[in-house]
């Protein structure tokens, strides 16, 4: 989507036209839905979350301002809803990687082979799947953007509103931290 | 060159957002420079590694209500909004009604009131409500921007 697609989809929002709001969530769902996930780490609740957002900024897209990108926009609204969804759902109870991995969240490689080969991938997609919901915040949904979404630099620049050197920088430091968290007996192997 | 630039450069070769003559370059200099070298094998399997984990793809039943979910969210809180401006309206009308028309005082006097009194407690519960949410809510700051 062009930016000046978007700009005149957001003006058509403003004017009430609901059509035009479905193209951008037709557009945005799936990067926000991950991103969302990479906070609450369930899918049901990444989805309410997202859709939440959604939501919320159709309510509020009478303040957003001209010229700027609906995509950092809205992914700020994803990622203080998730934060404030984090924050009711530990006063319920405390939320486990290990049971956020069953629920639906992730594909595990490549399964088929062997049920000992198929075991160490799946313990391995354990391993990290920690090791990436451990990370600091800003390291941990650049990661998710990059190899979740498939999303290029550009593309992560225009989501969470940073310059592309900025993105490179981020995204260094961020496998500099999984390395380093990541057994190195494993990266070898 | 700076090592920071080596990182940087680095990242955009593993990536593939580099050209055909950065990439040739950056060969090169990965040819005379074993740190680099080293560097770049780790970073590949660290990014092999997280390549492979992928979130599992949800039916598409749940993409295809996606929208209608929030259409219908959109659309009943207007209904809301629209309905408690009529009801409120009403509420007033008929409380005036009953205290300038003694007449009308048992009924919808009675009525009126109660409905009043249940927006009041209604209005207080939300308004307790937003104040909690927005004492941690940085949401509000951001779509305010």
């Amino acid at each position: 989507m062009n930016d000046y697609s978007e700009n005149t989809l957001i003006q058509r929002c403003k004017a009430g036209d609901k059509d035009a709001f479905r193209i951008l969530v037709e557009h945005y769902k799936k990067p926000a839905y991950s991103f969302a996930f990479s906070y609450v780490r369930c899918a049901d609740d990444a989805l309410a979350v997202s859709q939440d957002a959604f939501v919320r900024a159709w309510n509020a897209i009478g303040t957003f301002l001209e010229g700027r990108k609906f995509g950092p926009w809205l992914f700020s609204i994803v990622k203080n809803l998730s934060i404030n969804h984090i924050e009711k759902k530990k006063s319920l109870r405390e939320i486990s990687l290990d049971n956020a991995m069953e629920e639906s969240g992730f594909d595990l490689p490549s399964p088929g082979d062997d049920p000992h080969t198929e075991l160490e991938r799946k313990e391995l997609s354990r391993l990290v799947w920690r090791a990436i919901m451990s990370l600091k915040d800003e390291h941990r949904e650049i990661l998710v953007l990059k190899h979740m979404q498939d999303m290029s630099y550009h593309e992560i620049g225009e989501t969470l509103g940073i310059p592309e050197g900025t993105v490179m920088s981020r995204l260094y430091y961020a496998r500099l931290e999984l390395k380093q968290k990541l057994d190195p007996a494993m990266l070898r192997s | 060159m700076m090592l920071e630039d080596h990182n940087i450069n680095l990242m955009r070769y593993i990536d593939n957002e580099m050209d055909k003559q950065e990439r040739a370059e950056f060969e090169k200099h990965l040819a005379a420079c074993e740190s680099c070298r080293n560097l770049m094998q780790e970073m590949s399997v660290v990014k092999e590694v997280t390549d492979s984990m992928k979130l599992a793809e949800l039916p598409e039943a749940v993409w295809d209500t996606y929208w209608t979910s929030i259409y219908n969210r959109i659309e009943r809180s207007v209904a809301w909004f629209i309905f408690i401006i009529g009801a409120a309206i009403v509420s007033l009308y008929s409380l005036y009604k009953a205290v300038t028309d003694p007449g009308l005082y048992t009924f919808i006097g009675f009525g009126a009131m109660l409905m009043i009194v249940g927006f009041a407690i209604l209005f207080l519960s939300v308004l307790r409500e937003k104040i909690a949410v927005n004492k941690v809510d940085r949401y509000i700051s951001e779509v305010k921007r």
